[in-house]
């Protein structure tokens, strides 16, 4: 018989907040997290915005130890785990965790100290000037291992890298775990620490990041709207305790929410464009919904992968069109990263975080910076401000480079 | 015979350890300002295996010596560090 997974904890470092209670204020409120780079000297680059996390501190979450030899992205991981077991309250009771499942989405693992090293071999012509610690520290796997370490987890570890969906496909890979009964408790979700002088001007030259309107910078982002021109990069990190519903229960948890489905499908299209016919994500999307058991006409919200690129915000609202057919335009559809860019193998995760908080809150967060109507995009986007809602069924939507779709279904917890 | 003082030694070496630690950087510099000839590297630092083989690396950058891998890592005491580079600033000399 398939087990029940439900959300017990989360943890959130979003450019909009650096917790799940200042994440929630923010994108219910519609918050930009965009600003101006500064993290590297982006000053000879044509793109000089993104979306950064602000003042993270790893000190706050990990011994020093711990914090000097982790790339960014890792110490994103370990500090939403530990944010995230902490709200779940299961930190107290270590035997539950020594079983868990540890998975995580990273598109780039960690690809900031690897620049660092070289730059440092290449500017010295020295190979001793790359630090014995290199590897450890860039493996995309050091995510989940440090989070396994820091916390004693010692069930399956993993790093899921599908590009964009990576963190969707690790929440939907953690459920099915769940589900099957392999485990009964995992700590998943998605990290990825994209702003540094390579990673910028390797996305700047594939030409797919979005540039303002009249150089008021937070209006870079700009899903579903006409005038949309490329998304913005955005880093951040979301880990989501999941657990089988009796052993939550049992140790009488406080419940987000449930997972109730999940797909994911490969449409073997274009490595980086997606199919503008939409099936692909339509059929995922489907997949899932089924695989929750339900209908799409129960579907209230979608958490759109909304990337504000020309292609993607055109074909995902084919996508919905076929999914939702003749309710299309009555079910509310919004994207975050209208907020907080595109965070890359992190943004299921975050979207997923964000989808628990609707449930919380019973809100669901606008699409800002949505001004000017495109034909392509005839949706509620649910425009610049953010509603009450009592959504009870949210499909969350990950589309990744290598025509990757990843579909999770989320519903309000009902005990029956 | 060395012209390396002990006291200019350990001043150099935290500094060196202050690096490859990144503890060189604003509030972190009162954690070097802490350590004395009796802080363990392992233990108080947490410097480990790995870490030791970029330490002995910088320690030659910064000394001018050569360092033998399997005789530094038998050294986990600032004190001993200090005066095994003197040992080996000798041996140079």
């Amino acid at each position: 018989m398939k087990k029940r997974v439900v959300v017990t904890g989360l943890g959130v470092l979003a450019p909009n907040g650096n917790n799940s209670k200042d994440f929630a204020n923010a994108i219910f409120k519609g918050v930009s997290g965009v600003g101006s780079i500064t993290l590297f000297d982006a000053s000879n680059f044509e793109t000089k915005i993104a979306a950064e996390v602000k003042g993270f501190d790893p000190i706050a979450y990990m011994p020093i130890a711990v914090a000097r030899k982790t790339d960014r992205f890792a110490q994103f991981g370990v500090a939403t785990a530990r944010m995230a077991l902490d709200d779940a309250g299961i930190l107290a009771e270590a035997d539950s965790l020594k079983t868990a499942a540890v998975i995580i989405g990273s598109g780039l693992g960690g690809s900031i100290f690897h620049e660092e090293m070289m730059f440092s071999l290449i500017e010295s012509a020295n190979p001793r000037k790359v630090a014995a610690s290199s590897v450890p520290r860039i493996t995309p796997n050091a995510v989940s291992a440090y989070i396994a370490l820091q916390n004693n987890i010692r069930g399956p570890n993993q790093v899921i890298s599908t590009a964009c969906s990576s963190s969707a496909v690790a929440i939907g890979e953690a459920f099915l775990k769940i589900r099957s009964g392999q485990v009964n408790m995992a700590v998943t979700g998605g990290v990825e620490a994209t702003i540094s002088m390579l990673n910028i001007a390797m996305y700047q030259a594939l030409m797919v990041l979005g540039k303002p309107i009249d150089s008021d910078i937070r209006t870079a982002s700009r899903p579903f709207d006409k005038t949309r021109n490329g998304f913005v990069m955005g880093e951040g990190a979301a880990c989501l305790v999941l657990e089988e519903l009796e052993h939550a229960l049992r140790r009488e948890a406080i419940i987000y929410g449930e997972i109730a489905g999940y797909s994911a499908n490969c449409g073997a299209y274009h490595m980086v464009a997606p199919n503008p016919s939409g099936e692909d994500a339509a059929a995922v999307m489907n997949d899932a919904v089924a695989d929750a058991g339900l209908s799409v006409s129960q579907v209230d919200y979608i958490a759109a992968h909304g990337t504000s690129t020309k292609l993607n915000d055109a074909a995902e609202t084919k996508a919905i069109k076929l999914v939702l057919k003749d309710r299309a335009k009555k079910v509310p559809v919004s994207s975050i990263k209208s907020m907080i860019g595109h965070t890359i193998g992190a943004s299921g995760a975050i979207q997923a975080a964000a989808s628990f908080l609707s449930f919380k809150h019973n809100r669901i967060p606008p699409t800002i910076n949505l001004a000017q109507f495109d034909e392509e995009c005839d949706l509620d986007y649910v425009p610049n401000e953010g509603r009450d809602s009592v959504a009870d069924v949210i499909l969350s939507n990950s589309f990744g480079f290598g025509s990757n779709n990843a579909c999770l279904v989320f519903r309000r917890f009902l005990k029956n | 015979m060395s012209n390396l003082k002990q006291e200019d030694v350990f001043e150099r070496l935290k500094m060196v350890i202050g690096r490859l630690t990144k503890l060189t950087d604003g509030a972190n510099s009162k954690v070097i300002a802490s350590w004395t000839l009796e802080t363990d590297i392992f233990d108080d630092i947490g410097i480990d295996s790995v870490d030791t083989i970029d330490l002995a690396y910088a320690i030659e950058e910064e000394f001018g010596v050569k360092v033998n891998l399997s005789e530094a890592k038998m050294r986990r005491k600032l004190s001993e560090i200090v005066n095994y580079v003197i040992t080996l600033s000798t041996q140079e000399a």
